[in-house]
């Protein structure tokens, strides 16, 4: 099949390819023969002029007009020949199936695209049941309906779109497939008759057919339909459940004989055990029907045992997990109908492999979604609290600001820099003050390797992005290469409230971990020069978490210099000007540091 | 009944404003900014969840990670828009 595909590629790209070439050729054959037209019309107007003229310089300017002329011609005539070339080798192809051919290839191309924008959405999906950042689009569609859960409805709604075009390009392909790469249908096939076939190889008796019951009829019909579609290279089939056949009403469809026989069939079993029901008798045929003998025709995983099988209700009778396994019901007035299952339920099915795996996908995404939602659920119903819980504040006074305007104002003015703090974790000082206190102890503490650093009640640290751990790391790597020798190194010391200057054409973020994996950015508000900035604060990275320092908090400055004494490396800085808060840099665009503060060139 | 830039007074008598809520699985958040007595924004930020204990209600920290995690990003998120 991939060969076919390569072959089918290699034939759209020369089809391409001659296309081009025959346009190109007969752009320059028009424009030849445009030349040719104007150089006709200055030609008769030099033999008008010299008309009456016999003298040797009319001869000439006649000659030589004519002379191009025939080089002109001879010039169209070459392109001529080309062009029927390229013609005659155009119409050798069958543009109808390179058409197809075309559509087919980027049907699959989409088809492809299709199963990376699911994954996609898989992704997006896991990273907001581990609690990962999520993408703005889906905070919208939660913020316009102010419930998580519409997150989960909105991947699951996408997914399902997706997969629904995935199906129906699945059949198209399919479809195309058949086209492109199987031998047409063959007349003769489509015109067996199938309520009266030949006679097969073996002999029959001649009252074969009125000898069987109408189950065993709709299972000889459903046998010669699967051999006729056998017989079609068609193998539509599906093994449910490993025996069970079941065959898609789209081919129902094409037999419609075997469709109406089978449906008057059914029709009949449910008068005769209608009837035997009323005369509360037994079905004349239930003792006829033992599980050996449909075995050898088809087995079904919804047939009840014979009152006269010797198995009891529920023992395992087969390899096929079905029989046997459902609860026998007793045949008191009469037998079930053999197919308990309606033609129409067969519409419900999917009709290839393909489609229950799409089926599937959608079933296992929904699955994980409504799992993670009932999870976080449970975590999060209110606990019946016993005790104050730790940390817990009671709200003493609520009022209505002063002045609801500018406080919305403000807020919206330091949005930016609020969420760029939150991103680092609210209070960040007691809890340095933890880490600081854990890097004395452990400096005292020979024993003790790792400093302690935890979450306080009122503190949360923030875990570095699996890839920003990367992006630290790459980013020491090149510290170690192409960075100072140690003396050096240990002199940048970032001081808080430093002035300091950028690179030419750096980028400025809105958030450090934009800045520190260089995402995102955007041209600095104020140029990159002519402009003071200062440090407004530091995000340092230790032992892979990121801490971050206000210039403004006089505890800061210390505990900041105790994490980069003990290997803690400055990752972003967060601008200050004259109008407030700018934004964050990475630490790789700032060349200098004001050195009359203490700082060195970078 | 907490609503959006209401000025809450807390039991460590500070004054908060809450900038941003966020109803969540049958709970209430609240990203509070501390304010002083002019309604100026302060640095201490708190995302709390609203608790109430014997019938009084208060804020508490959220102790569980997943769940911080979770309600913060919705929150930056939040922010963010706010700015566009």
């Amino acid at each position: 099949m991939q060969e076919k595909i390569e072959e089918i590629k290699v034939n759209v790209e020369q089809y391409k390819l001659l296309l081009s070439k025959k346009e190109e050729l007969e752009k320059e054959y028009g424009s030849w023969v445009e030349l040719y037209g104007e150089l006709t019309k200055e030609l008769s107007k030099v033999r008008e002029l010299y008309k009456n003229d016999n003298s040797e310089q009319a001869k000439l300017a006649l000659d030589a007009s004519l002379k191009e002329e025939k080089e002109y011609l001879e010039i169209i005539n070459e392109y001529g020949a080309r062009l029927k070339a390229i013609n005659d080798e155009f119409n050798t192809y069958d543009h109808e199936t390179l058409e197809n051919q075309r559509q087919y290839l980027a049907n699959i191309t989409r088809f492809k695209e299709l199963s990376k924008l699911m994954k996609e959405i898989e992704k997006r999906s896991k990273k907001i049941a581990n609690g990962a950042k999520i993408g703005t689009n889906c905070i919208k569609i939660a913020n316009a309906e102010g419930r998580d859960k519409n997150i989960h409805e909105y991947f699951a709604e996408e997914y399902r779109a997706l997969a629904a075009e995935k199906r129906e390009l699945a059949k198209t392909i399919r479809k195309q497939d058949r086209m492109l790469f199987t031998e047409p249908v063959k007349k003769e096939e489509e015109t067996i008759d199938v309520i009266n076939p030949p006679k097969p190889e073996v002999e029959y008796e001649e009252d074969y057919w009125e000898k069987l019951s109408p189950e065993e009829k709709i299972v000889e019909l459903e046998k010669r339909l699967e051999r006729m579609l056998q017989a079609r290279g068609k193998k539509r089939i599906i093994h449910y459940k490993g025996e069970s056949i079941r065959i898609s009403e789209h081919y129902y469809k094409q037999y419609p004989r075997i469709r109406s026989e089978i449906n008057k069939l059914k029709k009949e079993i449910e008068e005769r055990d209608n009837l035997a029901k009323d005369a509360n008798l037994t079905s004349p045929y239930v003792e006829e029907m033992t599980v050996t003998d449909l075995s050898s025709g088809r087995k079904n995983p919804f047939m009840d045992l014979p009152l006269n099988d010797p198995r009891q209700v529920g023992e395992i009778v087969d390899d096929n997990p079905f029989v046997g396994v459902a609860p026998v019901t007793p045949l008191t007035g009469g037998s079930k109908p053999m197919y308990d299952i309606s033609l129409d339920d067969f519409t419900k099915k999917e009709d290839s492999a393909e489609d229950r795996q799409f089926e599937l996908e959608n079933e296992e995404l929904l699955a994980m979604v409504n799992r993670h939602a009932s999870e976080v659920k449970k975590e999060e119903e209110p606990e019946v609290a016993t005790e104050k819980q730790k940390g817990f504040l009671k709200v003493l006074n609520i009022r209505k600001p002063k002045s609801l305007e500018k406080l919305k104002e403000k807020i919206k003015k330091a949005a930016c820099v609020i969420a760029a703090t939150v991103v680092v974790g609210v209070m960040a000082t007691p809890l340095v003050t933890t880490i600081v206190e854990s890097i004395n102890k452990s400096n005292n503490d020979a024993d003790l390797d790792e400093p302690n650093i935890g979450v306080s009640d009122t503190v949360v640290e923030e875990d570095i992005k699996s890839d920003l751990d990367v992006v630290i790391q790459e980013d020491d790597q090149q510290d170690v290469d192409t960075e100072t020798p140690q003396e050096e190194k240990e002199e940048a010391v970032f001081k808080l409230g430093d002035a300091f200057a950028l690179k030419e054409g750096v980028k400025i973020y809105n958030n450090m971990y934009d800045a520190i994996l260089g995402r995102n950015g955007l041209s600095p508000y104020f140029g990159t020069d002519g402009i003071e900035r200062q440090i407004g604060g530091v995000a340092v990275n230790y032992e892979g978490q990121l801490y971050f320092f206000y210039a403004n908090d006089p505890q800061s400055e210390e505990n900041m210099n105790m994490l980069l004494a003990n290997g803690g490396k400055v990752a972003s800085v967060l601008a200050m000007n004259e109008h407030g808060y700018e934004g964050f840099y990475n630490v790789n665009d700032i060349v200098s540091l004001s050195k009359d503060l203490g700082g060195v060139s970078r | 009944m907490i609503e959006l830039y209401d000025i809450l007074t807390l039991e460590n008598n500070k004054q908060y404003t809450v900038v941003k809520h966020l109803e969540f699985n049958n709970n209430d958040y609240y990203f509070l900014i501390e304010v002083d007595n002019d309604e100026e924004l302060l640095d201490e930020q708190m995302i709390v969840k609203k608790v109430e204990i014997d019938g009084e209600i208060g804020v508490s920290p959220i102790v569980d990670e997943e769940e911080f995690k979770l309600v913060k990003d919705l929150f930056i998120d939040m922010l963010y828009q706010e700015e566009e």
